[in-house]
């Protein structure tokens, strides 16, 4: 490049130290004229030729430096072309104009005038990702498809939906400490109130948002509130008095709700048909009989048998209603034809009204038929519901104390769910089995059928808390300890806030499974909020356990007797007993070089004919299991304890610090497997311009590695 | 009645009248015949058919296979209990709105809980325990295993073996004969580790032996590491030194590559 710019440069100083002389000037001799011409001539073609090697120079550097400044190479070109033209010719005072063009071009000033394309692409990317996180991705397909009023649903909730979800007001009164002493806050975004007036503009600046946009935690709110369908959850409760803004009719969100499922099954995609889901769900506490009925009228075509089913369930209420519904303005929400999504979702709003209300035989009537309904599809936009509608069948047998009639069809749809392929309903299947199974205290039969069932990832993060907790008991049951308290306090862990009373049955469970294992769970595990009262029997009783007291332990346990067969720890509970007599032996034998044995059965408040003998097998069994150090003298009676040395000096910190190191390890895994990143976000922006050059781009890097790799060798 | 009917009563009473009289050869192939004359009642589980005599065949399939069940304790077959036993559960669990409760049904469950215990299948134990209803913990036999296991539990040996005088059903003594011999492995093992030594007659005593003959044959035979010496048995040869520290190098070396895989994954 230095060259060809000394030999620009040198050319035109040629040029120009030629240029002057070159004109035919004054009159002179007549016999110098060929010669002058030939000068002339001469002169110029060397110019000339300066010029063209100048222009060829410039061209190739500069689309060079445009190549290497990626910002196109024929604009290079062209500027180096110009700018070498350039420097063969011109006066002297353009030639330092025509160094700083050359040098210029050179370094790529000329030339490099933005920023990288793949720069701005990746900001591009960020930009679009953190303006729409809930965007689902591939809008083009949707909007093909669908109607109007659809498509407004397609870019998120509708507003009417956005202003029916319920909203906390946050006043002076709420600003002051609540009954925990802790302030009120937005439940999803955890922003707490500070001040009244700043609340508001707080929540917003907290989200990145203007005041116009609605805030997206309420959308999530509403999707997280209800999913959890446990039956001994409790409704989630706000911190602050909620009022419901006045809404738009029941009966509009259920056709949206319609319309969001017709666009799932027509573009078979079943996140359509899960949001349908959590939207009815939102829906649920304000569901009518007319609503329902209304609503099933207009979506199902009257000759189906469905639909008659259907009405002769539903009560009808007084029709002087109707008028008012049909007078108000109905966004033409049409539903093509009788999809049988559209069908299968009626039942499960039928089926969900029908609970609420407390109609169980109905209910019942309801359930069966959708399942022999359900027994004829196979279309994997209805898992979704199907899944749900099973989880309702067996519910409501539940509560009229009829499991033990549908394990035989519960059975059934699991193997026709295999066959499917269709894995959330196999999922829910399966617990559904199990939980029938454990109802009856048929732990066998369930371990039997869990073992043998196919077991795959989990879809679902409330199938899989289930599936632990009834792993967990069943463990329990037989005696594996350790495996089952991992996975009992793995659902504890793994479900959501709202669900509290499952978590209170797992904890409770979990509390019974340390304390077998010869641990006492730490106090904070008792003072969980919420769970306090619930968890008091079984605090009394790790204090029996730890205090190593029978007398103690029989009290409590006689006390709460009632709590402990409700939840059918009964059993566990007698098990204990050994660990307090454990627990106690190993208090004498800590605080005692030597005590006889008929002090330690008084101690240990053992009430048999013969103390003494009992305490000695006792004691001759402790240390041959290992939990105290110590040797029996029999011809004295006592037991003299061994010195206990520093447990520092033997291998019991290593296993302990290996065990914590691995568990921290294994949950860095595990959330690096977990992260999600946006889907596709970064793709949509791109035209087809850009893509060519980031095409392009792509392969000269390639190029340019593969060139670097050969120079390697 | 139905002619089925009247020859398997008929051959039910000759299988307990030789079973009354302990002729097992005949009260056995009595048996197999039974079972295949039952097999072709579709009344009994496990398909439990609606037919006229249902009430009928029921009882009288429950009532063979709790004498199939004692008869294979009184041949000392714990196979052909386990196979009974199994045929008689539905009959316990199932039939419970169709013929009334019968009256062996708590000793033989009992029974079945104790031969668990001596098998030392502890886990099946607890969850058949799970299957009673709460009142069943009641009855004087189930008591008596629960609180068997108690004590086997807790290391309480002595209770065990009293508990042998005490028992609810005379079907019982096989059972409490093999959980003697159980008790009498574990005490022997617990000993070990709990005394330094022990004079013979207060071993012959604890380990249940009448003689000091008996002793030193059971000793040589499963213990040859205890030494007897001037009228004492020493548990332990020597006092074992403390075992010099030597540092498990195995498993310090898995330990240490596992971390630095893992470290390495750590970008």
């Amino acid at each position: 490049m230095e060259a060809a710019a000394a030999a620009a440069a040198a050319a035109s100083r040629s040029s120009y130290s030629y240029s002057p002389v070159g004109l035919p000037g004054d009159g002179g001799s007549l016999s110098r004229l060929p010669a002058r011409v030939a000068g002339a001539v001469a002169r110029g073609v060397v110019t000339f030729v300066f010029a063209t090697v100048g222009t060829i120079l410039g061209a190739i550097t500069g689309g060079l430096i445009g190549l290497a400044t990626e910002s196109g190479m024929v604009r290079g070109t062209g500027i180096g072309a110009i700018s070498g033209a350039g420097g063969g010719h011109g006066g002297r005072r353009l030639v330092r104009g025509h160094l700083d063009v050359i040098w210029s071009l050179l370094t790529g000033r000329l030339v490099r005038e933005k920023v990288d394309p793949a720069v701005q692409n990746a900001v591009d990317s960020q930009m679009n990702a953190a303006d729409s996180p809930f965007r689902e991705s591939a809008p083009t397909l949707s909007e093909m498809f669908d109607t109007g009023a659809a498509a407004a649903a397609a870019t998120g909730m509708p507003m009417d939906a956005i202003a029916a979800l319920p909203v906390a007001r946050f006043t002076h009164h709420t600003a002051a400490a609540d009954a925990h002493g802790e302030r009120a806050g937005c439940s999803v975004c955890l922003q707490v109130q500070r001040k009244v007036a700043q609340f508001g503009s707080d929540l917003l600046e907290a989200e990145g948002r203007t005041s116009d946009e609605a805030p997206i935690h309420l959308v999530a709110a509403a999707a997280a509130m209800t999913d959890v369908q446990m039956s001994d959850s409790e409704p989630q409760t706000a911190a602050a008095p909620v009022s419901a803004a006045p809404a738009p009719a029941v009966l509009h969100h259920l056709k949206e709700i319609a319309s969001v499922i017709e666009a799932g099954s027509l573009s078979k995609e079943v996140r359509w048909i899960s949001r349908a889901v959590r939207l009815t769900v939102a829906l649920r506490r304000r569901l009518a009989a007319r609503d329902v009925s209304t609503f099933v009228a207009f979506v199902l075509p009257a000759s189906s048998d469905a639909y008659a089913r259907l009405t002769s369930l539903v009560p009808k209420e007084d029709e002087t209603e109707m008028d008012v519904d049909t007078a108000a303005p109905a966004t033409q929400i049409s539903i093509k034809h009788g999809l049988p999504e559209i069908e299968i979702y009626c039942y499960l709003l039928v089926m969900i009204f029908l609970i609420d209300q407390k109609k169980y035989d109905d209910a019942k009537a309801c359930a069966t038929a959708s399942i022999a309904r359900l027994k004829n599809l196979n279309r994997r936009t209805v898992d979704v519901l199907a899944s749900r509608l099973y989880f309702y069948y067996s519910y409501v047998h539940e509560l009229t104390n009829s499991l033990a009639e549908i394990r035989g069809s519960l059975l059934a749809l699991h193997r026709m769910a295999t066959l499917h392929r269709d894995e959330l309903g196999q999922e829910t299947l399966l617990n559904l089995l199990l939980r029938n199974y454990l109802h009856y205290n048929l732990y066998d039969q369930a371990e039997k059928l869990r073992s043998k069932a196919p077991r795959f990832e989990a879809h679902s993060n409330q199938q899989f808390c289930r599936y632990l907790f009834y792993l967990g008991k069943i463990r329990t049951i037989q005696l594996e300890y350790t495996d089952a308290k991992e996975s009992l306090l793995q659902a504890a862990r793994k479900a959501p806030i709202t669900a509290r009373g499952f978590r209170i049955q797992c904890n409770k469970w979990a509390i019974i499974v340390r304390l077998l294992l010869g641990e006492i769970p730490e106090r904070t595990v008792f003072m969980q909020k919420g769970m306090k009262q619930a968890l008091t029997p079984y605090f009394e009783l790790t204090n029996a356990v730890r205090i190593g007291d029978l007398e103690l332990f029989r009290a409590v346990a006689d006390k709460f007797a009632s709590t402990f067969s409700a939840d059918r720890t009964r059993n566990l509970i007698v098990r204990l007993r050994h660990n307090v007599i454990r627990t106690g032996l190993r208090n004498i034998s800590i605080s005692y070089s030597r005590i006889s044995l008929a002090d330690i059965a008084k101690k240990l408040r053992l009430d048999s004919e013969n103390p003494v003998a009992d305490a000695e097998s006792i004691v001759a069994k402790a240390i041959r299991d290992g939990a105290i150090d110590a040797t029996i003298d029999h011809a004295n009676g006592w037991m003299v304890s061994k010195e206990t040395g520093d447990v520092y000096s033997t291998n019991e910190p290593q296993i302990a610090f290996n065990s914590r190191i691995a568990f921290c390890l294994n949950m860095h895994n595990e959330a690096v497997k977990a992260m999600r990143f946006p889907p596709n976000s970064h793709k949509e922006k791109e035209s087809a311009e850009k893509r060519r050059e980031r095409l392009q781009q792509e392969e000269e890097l390639a190029k340019h590695m593969a060139e670097e790799d050969d120079d390697d060798f | 009645m139905d002619p089925k009917l009247v020859e398997v009563t008929q051959l039910f009473s000759r299988f307990k009248a030789a079973f009354a009289r302990n002729d097992f050869d005949t009260s056995v192939g009595l048996l197999s015949q039974l079972k295949v004359l039952l097999t072709k009642f579709p009344s009994l589980p496990p398909s439990f058919q609606q037919t006229p005599n249902a009430v009928e065949e029921l009882k009288i399939a429950r009532d063979i296979y709790e004498h199939a069940v004692v008869l294979s304790v009184k041949i000392e077959d714990q196979d052909a209990f386990e196979r009974d036993f199994c045929q008689l559960k539905p009959y316990y669990m199932d039939t419970c709105d169709i013929i009334p409760q019968s009256p062996e049904e708590y000793p033989i469950l009992g029974l079945n809980l104790l031969r668990l215990l001596v098998q030392n299948r502890i886990a099946e134990f607890h969850t058949e325990l799970e299957l009673l209803p709460v009142n069943a913990l009641e009855n004087a036999c189930i008591k008596h295993a629960v609180e068997l296991e108690q004590s086997f539990m807790e290391g309480a040996y002595n209770r065990v073996l009293s508990a042998r005088q005490a028992v609810p059903h005379e079907t019982y003594v096989y059972f409490m004969d093999l959980l003697a011999k159980t008790v009498r492995d574990e005490l022997a093992g617990c000993s070990e580790k709990g005394y330094d030594y022990m004079s013979i007659t207060e071993a012959k005593q604890m380990l249940m032996f009448s003689s000091d003959q008996e002793l030193r044959e059971y000793i040589t035979e499963e213990h040859p590491e205890w030494e007897i010496k001037d009228g004492c048995v020493f548990f332990q040869k020597a006092k074992e030194t403390q075992p010099c520290k030597e540092i498990p190098s195995l498993q310090v070396i898995n330990q240490t590559l596992s971390y630095a895989r893992e470290l390495e994954r750590i970008v």
